[in-house]
């Protein structure tokens, strides 16, 4: 009895060993398949990226804050698109996260619908949304502003309706038994319940949105990303730099912010 | 006999209606400075449905290229990340509060990955491009900085949720670092590090996606030629290409974090 469930033991062991090393395997197959395709080799890497620290050692220090004053107003706006991206995509995520979420929306067609368009929104890079908008609509703030709000809508509304699902459940029902309208389960069960995730996601998608309010420029959306852009360009490494500077120090303040937010709340 | 019993209390409802009164409030500051050019964007809705219009079609005669300028931003993604990956493994190991075997080493690379990941990944690959020049290579090197920034925090995080208990068990039998990194730590942390190598793959595409955007390589440069051609067949081809493969993508790693 004892041998035979040693080598049951043993035989899927063995099963389990030459699955991981062909999982192994085909994960190694991909990565130098990637490295053929490319015709990159690998290590060339580490010839390259202390070829980019001596250069930027040498092209990019000092950064160069003489002309700051010029680039005051695109910092402001870039840091006001985010704030004005976030509001716009909470209230409509918070729209959408509740036609998406199969406790609030009994409506199968109208949730697989909502889920596409979702997925579509989501699953474009924010930079290919920005730039096709730029060709529809022209360049110009608006278009950076709806490329904000497209880019996190998808995010958003996914993570609001995962956390009403985890919310909704027997309360909900509880509310429904008591012969609660469908806008009284809405305002006074969930709402209330669903605003610490709510506040959570939101400040994570301002997170995001001020990354990405500074990148939005290079195509054209306005932003600090083209005078970031059009400094390499014009070969003002320097300049560029202290512009670098201070959108990394804009992420991190959000961040910070951000932080302590969550934990005043909490 | 009917009475009205309030839903909420007189103090919350007062709470709620100042703080839903200041959040108004910086919206109509932010969004009035922001000087938003909304009239010319109204008058060119008009013309923004013929672009539409014109941008229903597909041509399948240059699925061929565009289908290898996708994977071209997927192999980059992926040598990224690997190279990366190493990188970032050997990283945390050294600056995971637990295991470090020096304190200010683990705070000097704790500083550089905040600063490396304040910084956006397009904007390092702007500064990798502009001393590399374009192609694959700047591609790939953008790819390993937003990786390291990256995973190292992740993987650091999960080493120190690991304690201290096991380390000083090793600890006393004598083991070296490595033997406790290899045999002590990796065996509880390889979970978490593929979870979160599953989700940098994802993210990691994208970007690919969106350095090809700013002229390195693949399917980002593809879609930015044709819209400079005004090819909408093409431009509707490379999008509907971009947002399938992203699709897969997204449930390829979900089914990779359910299963580790």
């Amino acid at each position: 009895m004892r041998n035979e469930i040693e080598n049951a033991d043993l035989a899927l062991s063995t099963v389990n060993r030459w699955k991981t090393s062909l999982i192994v395997l085909l994960v190694a197959a991909i990565i130098i398949g990637a490295f053929i395709l490319l015709e990159i080799n690998p290590w060339s890497a580490f010839i390259a990226v202390p070829e980019f620290i001596a250069f930027f050692v040498n092209n990019f220090l000092p950064p160069n804050f003489d002309n700051i004053n010029k680039y005051v107003p695109l910092i402001v706006d870039t840091i006001l698109f985010a704030v004005v991206g976030t509001y716009i995509s909470a209230v409509l995520g918070l729209l959408f996260g509740i036609l998406l979420s199969e406790q609030t929306n009994r409506f199968a067609w109208l949730r697989f619908t909502v889920r596409f368009v979702l997925s579509f929104l989501r699953n474009v890079p924010v930079l290919a949304w920005a730039a096709l908008l730029v060709y529809i609509f022209g360049i110009g703030n608006m278009v950076g502003l709806i490329a904000l709000i497209l880019a996190t809508l998808g995010f958003l509304a996914r993570s609001y309706s995962e956390s009403i699902n985890e919310i909704a459940g027997s309360k909900l029902e509880a509310l429904k038994a008591c012969g609660a309208s469908y806008w009284q389960i809405i305002i006074h069960g969930l709402i209330p319940q669903f605003i610490p995730a709510w506040i959570n996601w939101t400040l994570f998608s301002f997170e995001i949105n001020m990354r990405a309010s500074a990148i939005l420029g290079m195509v054209g959306a306005g932003g600090i990303g083209i005078m970031i852009q059009t400094n390499m360009r014009l070969f003002k490494y320097h300049e560029a730099l202290s512009l670098i500077i201070i959108l990394a120090a804009m992420v991190l303040i959000t961040e910070y912010c951000t932080n302590k937010l969550r934990k005043l709340i909490h | 006999m009917n009475t009205t019993v309030k839903l909420s209390r007189t103090k919350d409802k007062i709470r709620t209606v100042s703080i839903t009164v200041a959040l108004i409030a910086l919206f109509y500051v932010s969004f009035t400075s922001l000087d938003l050019d909304i009239g010319k964007f109204i008058t060119r809705i008009g013309d923004a449905g013929t672009v539409l219009s014109k941008l229903m079609t597909i041509d399948l005669s240059n699925i061929g290229p565009i289908l290898l300028a996708m994977l071209a931003s997927a192999a980059i993604a992926i040598c990224g990340l690997f190279i990366g990956l190493i990188i970032a493994i050997i990283l945390s190991f050294l600056s995971a509060s637990n295991i470090t075997p020096n304190g200010i080493l683990a705070a000097f690379i704790k500083g550089s990955v905040a600063v490396i990941r304040a910084v956006p990944a397009l904007v390092w690959i702007l500064m990798v491009v502009a001393s590399l020049g374009f192609g694959s290579t700047a591609g790939m090197i953008g790819l390993i900085i937003s990786t390291v920034g990256y995973l190292t925090k992740a993987f650091t995080a999960s080493i120190e949720e690991q304690g201290s208990n096991i380390i000083e068990a090793l600890k006393t039998t004598g083991a070296g670092w490595i033997s406790i990194v290899i045999k002590g730590l990796l065996p509880s942390v390889i979970r978490p590090f593929m979870s979160w190598t599953a989700i940098k793959l994802e993210i990691g595409i994208a970007e690919s996606i969106n350095l090809g955007m700013v002229g390195v390589a693949g399917i980002g440069s593809m879609l930015m030629k044709s819209l400079g051609r005004y090819d909408y067949a093409a431009i509707s081809t490379t999008i509907i290409v971009i947002f399938i493969s992203m699709l897969i993508v997204e449930i390829v790693v979900n089914r990779l974090k359910k299963l580790i």
